[in-house]
């Protein structure tokens, strides 16, 4: 196999809480690789740690264990943080006005981090800009603008904008499309896409909108509590899931359809995700099981390959991706029933 | 403990006439000195008693200015309305503040995206639920204390007789909306005006908010106005749809009608733009352009500048058909388009 663009081995990020008498441990024990030119989703609920790998990823903190490595060189150890920006992975976050300079036009939040790396001249620099805009879809006459004159959407692919001028091979989007409405989030999803095409650019999308993360990602990881407890090809993790959190996931997102063709056995998870301070022992996931055994109290599940590229962490993963009912009836669940 | 009868004795109870019936509703804001703008524009429709009625449409279209402006909720001095709202046969529009104020709580309630804009931060989830249920009810502290607690199991919080003495923001996110539904529905509204109330919400605790509010409706008859823009929510909870754009109704049908076949461009738009877990590949088709400003409405179909259909006749204004099917729809061209629904 050829080496992955990127590459996240064991890392671990604890936060020490409640006046440093407490650790957290945010992401325990996370690895994976993405490929150039490729989309991984990341999903989880709040709380799960979906941001903190971003900002790893982005050496925005210090990581406490495992390795990041791009093109096969080792760019984060947790003795050695990486330079911010320096390797090829960019950020937008869901507030599109948090990165932009309410005082400043947008010509100039664009042309300001170009002016940091020293690329170009005055004139070069703000062609490079507008070139930019012009592919994100952003009518050149906007530069000349303060961003409160503009709309969430627009600022959104600013924000993109600014990324790209600093030609990443990967750009994180972090709730990227959360605050905004389904039509300019149908714009900026279809914007990733262009985007893959044209320039080969890699993807990390992290959201809780599974329908989202299904839609512009090759591959899916679902995270609760600090781990991954699935990953597989989109199409996998839709159809034959091996893990109850990943089925209740699903089950639990309401799809815009006509009350015949709605899950009439919707799984409504009960409970809420417990705090990473003290994680459940075994699996992490226990407390809120529908299926969960002594095992799952005394051992925790081993992350498995159930088919090529397919993972997951379930004791029961066999029986969860044939379809076992997870809300204690002997009727077999067919995720592919609602059509 | 003696039983309280919710039931208000006043009320008709006339099942011929709906609950709520709005009117050529519009909504003024001031702006500037001697200006303001229309930001809802004739808003007309009627809910049934324990009727479940959904308002979508993109941010800025009007819905929660509409749904403060049914509980004289609008911030005084800068917005006042225009049109007749008639709850129970009687107008709001026309009531006294303290008639309001009997009104509110009592037989129309409204709960939040956000629970910290309804919990007072400096009483206790228990002082809070008292304090509604003395105000609408003849009843003792303790009597009010041991409702409150019920109210709190009623709506799944657990060891409610601890969390009557918690302050709001000891409460996680799913916990402080579900305090914030028990006070709303203390004393069984017969209206319940939800605006976003899952919008902040992780998809698993947005099911079970799902699930106890369709749950508390249907078991008491209450009616209710979902706002949300999310059509997946709507599609779950609401029995009928209202689609709103740049202040106005363009359409009003059953839910699953408009899934099937919607009537107007906007809300054919709307349903196509929403990603679905089934389909992948495909381009997501989106509406082009923005919503206008309230200061810069088209002045014919305020939809005209955006729609793939337009053509001569659309630069007229558009006033609300209604169909022999029912169907309410804003659109000249209703019954010459076969527009996408949710599976075509
Ligand atoms: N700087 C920090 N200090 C302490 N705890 C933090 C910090 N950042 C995140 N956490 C905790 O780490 C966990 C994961 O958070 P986060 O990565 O933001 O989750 P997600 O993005 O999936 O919602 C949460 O319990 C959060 O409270
Ligand atoms: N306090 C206010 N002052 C001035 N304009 C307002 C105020 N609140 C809402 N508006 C305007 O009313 C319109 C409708 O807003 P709103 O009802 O909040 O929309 P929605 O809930 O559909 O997103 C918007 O154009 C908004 O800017
Ligand atoms: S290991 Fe046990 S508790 Fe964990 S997901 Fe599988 S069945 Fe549930
Ligand atoms: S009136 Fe014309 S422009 Fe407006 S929605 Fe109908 S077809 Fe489109
Ligand atoms: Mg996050
Ligand atoms: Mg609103």
């Amino acid at each position: 196999m050829s080496t992955p663009l990127l590459s996240v081995k064991d890392m671990r990020i604890t936060f020490h809480v409640n006046g440093g008498r407490d650790q957290l441990h945010a992401v325990d024990g996370v690895s994976f690789d993405l490929a150039s030119g490729e989309s991984l989703g990341i999903i989880g609920e709040s709380g799960s740690g979906k941001s903190t790998i971003a900002r790893a990823v982005l050496s925005l903190l210090r990581i406490t264990r495992g390795e990041i490595t791009m093109e096969g060189k080792t760019i984060v150890t947790p003795q050695s943080p990486g330079k911010p920006g320096n390797y090829g992975v960019q950020i937008i976050f869901q507030d599109p006005h948090a990165a932009l300079n309410p005082r400043s036009k947008i010509i100039r939040s664009l042309v300001e981090p170009l002016e940091i790396q020293g690329k170009g001249n005055a004139s070069s620099r703000r062609d490079m800009a507008l070139e930019m805009l012009a592919k994100v879809g952003i009518n050149r006459a906007l530069a000349d603008r303060y961003p409160h004159e503009l709309s969430g959407g627009q600022k959104q692919r600013i924000n993109i904008a600014r990324a790209l001028l600093l030609r990443p091979k990967i750009l994180v989007a972090d709730e990227a499309t959360a605050a905004l409405d389904v039509s300019i989030q149908a714009d900026i999803l279809n914007l990733y896409k262009d985007l893959q095409d044209e320039f080969g650019l890699s993807f990390i999308v992290i959201t809780h909108d599974l329908a989202v993360a299904s839609y512009v990602s090759d591959r899916i990881a679902v995270m609760y509590l600090g781990r991954f407890v699935e990953l597989g090809p989109s199409a996998t993790l839709a159809t034959k899931s091996a893990h109850p959190y990943t089925r209740a996931l699903m089950s639990a997102e309401p799809e815009a359809l006509p009350r015949r063709l709605q899950k009439q056995d919707r799984l409504v998870l009960r409970g809420e995700i417990p705090s990473p301070v003290t994680p459940p022992s075994g699996c992490r996931f226990r407390t809120r099981c529908p299926i969960a055994t002594d095992l799952c109290a005394a051992e925790a599940p081993p992350w498995r390959e159930m088919s090529p590229g397919h993972y997951s962490a379930c004791h029961f993963a066999e029986e969860v991706m044939a379809g076992k009912p997870l809300d204690g009836s002997d009727k077999p669940q067919n995720l592919e029933s609602v059509k | 403990m003696k039983p309280v009868s919710y039931r208000d004795p006043s009320l008709t109870d006339n099942a011929a006439q709906p609950l709520l019936s709005v009117s050529d509703l519009s909504v003024y804001f001031r702006a500037g000195r001697k200006s303001s703008n229309r930001v809802v524009d004739n808003v007309t429709f009627d809910v049934a008693r324990g009727e479940t009625v959904g308002l979508v449409g993109e941010s800025g279209s009007g819905k929660t200015v509409t749904g403060l402006s049914l509980l004289g909720l609008l911030p005084e001095g800068i917005a006042w309305t225009e049109g007749q709202i008639g709850f129970d046969g009687k107008d709001i529009g026309k009531m006294s503040e303290s008639e309001m104020r009997r009104l509110r709580g009592r037989h129309i309630s409204m709960i939040f995206q956000e629970p910290m804009t309804a919990l007072d931060p400096v009483f206790t989830i228990g002082e809070q639920l008292t304090e509604t249920l003395r105000t609408h009810f003849p009843m003792s502290k303790r009597e009010a204390r041991e409702r409150a607690i019920t109210a709190l199991e009623d709506v799944g919080i657990p060891l409610p007789h601890k969390r009557v003495e918690e302050y709001p923001h000891h409460l996680s996110g799913g916990m402080r909306q579900r305090a914030m539904i028990a006070i709303a529905l203390a004393c069984e509204p017969d209206l319940l005006i939800a605006d976003e109330p899952t919008t902040a919400l992780d998809v698993t605790i947005q099911a079970q908010i799902i699930d106890l509010i369709m749950k508390i409706v249907s078991d008491r008859n209450t009616a209710l106005i979902f706002i949300s823009h999310n059509l997946g929510v709507v599609s779950q909870v609401c029995d009928r749809m209202i689609t709103m754009y740049a202040g106005q109704v363009v359409e009003d049908s059953v839910t699953d009608e408009v899934l099937e076949q919607p009537l107007h461009p906007y809300s054919s738009g709307l349903l196509a733009s929403v990603p679905r877990k089934s389909v992948s590949s495909s381009r997501l088709p989106s509406i082009p352009g923005r919503v206008p400003s309230p200061d810069a409405m088209p002045p014919g179909c305020r939809f005209e500048p955006r729609c793939t259909f337009a053509q001569a006749g659309c630069e007229a204004a558009q006033v609300l058909h209604r169909r022999a099917d029912g169907r309410v729809v804003r659109c000249h061209r209703h019954d010459q388009l076969t527009l996408k629904g949710a599976l075509t």
